[in-house]
């Protein structure tokens, strides 16, 4: 991994950036530099984001400024030492009947593919928690398969019901809040990606590893 | 003690200095929309800078108390009144028990900060009394008010007659102007189109609330053309996914700029055409929709003196009600 560059986001905001192309290396280094900052933060340190290749560090500018942090940080890269932290596999339930997902008939065309293909493909797929985003909970799968692997649609469709399992590009997402997207829906899962767990409020962490499996209609429905 | 809510006002939530450090997971600050009218209410009245206050928008709600308490209402200018008798704004008054606190209509500004002595006393929620109706997180049930909700009241003795002084009191002019750092992503856009951003008075659009605020009326941004990156999207304005700090400017499509705000989404696709210095921030709490608003250009060391200017403020405040 090349060394990242450093830039200023906002008056509160460093942003770090290992290249521009969403490799696992380049979420490794993410990774790595969240959790030895983590464990090492400087003096107005507020809080990190992780992303495909970035890590947003924010702090306080009336205790440190942009300089201080990025030494801070050049520091922990020269240094970094942890080791790389536990990995948890989690098993994701999906429904992928037609009227939960409504998306999957023109995900088949784009794609080339049979509906039950798509299907398979999906299953097929080895997922990893990269970031969340967009609202709480919503966390980014990497590892959608090259066939599925679409443009979002040209605009939003409003009201997608929470747990809809939805798609675009090399990500995948399980919806937790009933929004807008302009992401594909194949699908919908009972998983309960809220835990009701103040301490640890969703399901996954940066860095597990997510399988799906398939479901029927009736489990669905039982919320299981 | 306890207030009962006889009617809720437009959109009334439990607000205190909002809840940091769950960004990542995607979980934003939340808290007052205007920090320092915020502030300026809880230390009129006697109590901490961030004690959970009502924040209400645009309308006030009509409040029973239960017991005698002290009030104070700054930020929007929506005089307060005591079984119908004005209030002055950015001035603690006594509420008596059994008296009902009411409002009239809106003069200026958007959002009025109530602040009660001995604060709200919602449960905490993950650091922070603060609501984030998306998420049915904190405040009142995670959601505005409703007429019957009793609302629980800290205890506290609170000072009544205590003014914020007038120079301490921050509200946007018209139109407002807002600074901004040009951001990560401000070479895609034209050298024309950079410019006209800047000359351009845009004006608040009605989709504007605590997730973020749209302004319109201003000329489309024109891209520079580029190669998308894979998994980008095709729309220009499409980045890969990244975090969006508070104060982060995107514009989806090159057309209508979005400036988040307390309840922002914390990452997507879109690129930013920059940030709005944290210092103004509080100021785009009281725009109302149609406010004509200018953005103008600063450097970063301008950002960070806006920051300290606005700490003084505070201080100010802070001491003169010591």
């Amino acid at each position: 991994m090349d060394a990242p560059t450093f830039r200023a986001m906002a008056d509160h905001a460093l942003l770090v950036e290992f290249g521009d192309d969403p490799t696992p290396a380049a979420r490794e280094a993410v990774r790595r530099l969240d959790r030895v900052l983590a464990a090492a933060p400087f003096a107005g340190y507020a809080e990190a984001v992780p992303a495909f290749v970035t890590l947003a560090v924010l702090f306080d500018p009336l205790v440190t400024d942009h300089a201080l942090a990025e030494a801070h940080l050049r520091g922990l890269l020269a240094h970094p030492g942890a080791a790389p932290a536990a990995v948890s596999e989690r098993l994701v339930d999906v429904c992928y009947d037609p009227d939960v997902a409504p998306d999957l008939a023109a995900v088949a065309a784009q794609s080339g593919l049979a509906p039950e293909a798509v299907v398979a493909a999906h299953l097929a797929g080895r997922y990893e928690v990269v970031m969340y985003g967009f609202a709480p909970g919503y966390a980014y799968l990497a590892g959608v398969p090259a066939p599925l692997q679409l443009d979002r649609k040209p605009s939003a469709v409003r009201g997608v019901a929470a747990g809809s399992v939805i798609v675009a590009g090399a990500q995948c997402l399980v919806t937790t809040l009933t929004m807008p997207t302009g992401w594909w829906v194949i699908g919908r899962s009972p998983t309960k990606v809220l835990t009701g767990d103040a301490a640890r409020p969703f399901l996954f962490d940066v860095g597990d590893r997510v399988r799906f499996r398939r479901i029927g209609r009736d489990a669905l429905a039982a919320g299981v | 003690m306890v207030i009962n809510v006889v009617k809720p006002g437009l959109s009334t939530t439990v607000q205190d200095l909002g809840r940091p450090g769950y960004y990542h997971i995607g979980i934003p600050t939340s808290g007052g929309m205007d920090m320092l009218s915020l502030a300026a209410a809880n230390l009129a009245v006697g109590n901490p800078a961030g004690a959970a206050v009502l924040e209400a928008v645009f309308m006030g709600p009509e409040l029973e108390f239960t017991a005698d308490a002290v009030v104070a209402v700054t930020g929007a200018d929506l005089p307060p009144k005591v079984n119908g008798v004005e209030q002055p704004g950015w001035e603690s008054f006594p509420v008596k028990k059994g008296q009902v606190l009411s409002f009239g209509f809106l003069k200026a500004g958007a959002r009025a900060y109530i602040a009660v002595s001995g604060g709200i006393d919602v449960p905490v929620v993950l650091g922070s009394r603060s609501t984030y109706t998306l998420g049915a997180l904190g405040g009142f049930h995670g959601r505005k008010l409703q007429a019957g909700d009793v609302l629980p009241v800290g205890a506290g003795a609170g000072k009544a007659g205590r003014s914020v002084p007038a120079a301490l009191r921050r509200m946007p002019g018209s139109p407002a102007e807002l600074r901004m750092l040009p951001g990560l992503y401000w070479h895609r856009i034209t050298e024309a189109a950079g410019k006209g951003f800047f000359e351009d008075t845009w004006k608040v659009a009605p989709e504007a609330d605590r997730i973020g605020y749209r302004f319109k009326a201003g000329h489309p941004l024109e891209f520079v053309p580029r190669e998308q990156p894979f998994g980008a999207g095709s729309d220009p304005s499409n980045i890969v996914d990244a975090c969006y700090p508070y104060g982060s400017v995107q514009v989806p499509g090159g057309t209508e700029p979005i400036v988040l705000h307390r309840d922002a989404v914390s990452g997507g696709g879109y690129f930013m055409l920059g940030t709005v210095v944290s210092a103004d921030m509080d100021l785009i709490g009281q725009l109302q929709p149609h406010m004509p608003t200018r953005f103008v250009k600063v450097t970063m060391e301008q950002a960070l003196q806006a920051r300290h200017d606005r700490k003084a403020v505070l201080d100010g405040i802070t001491s003169a009600l010591a």
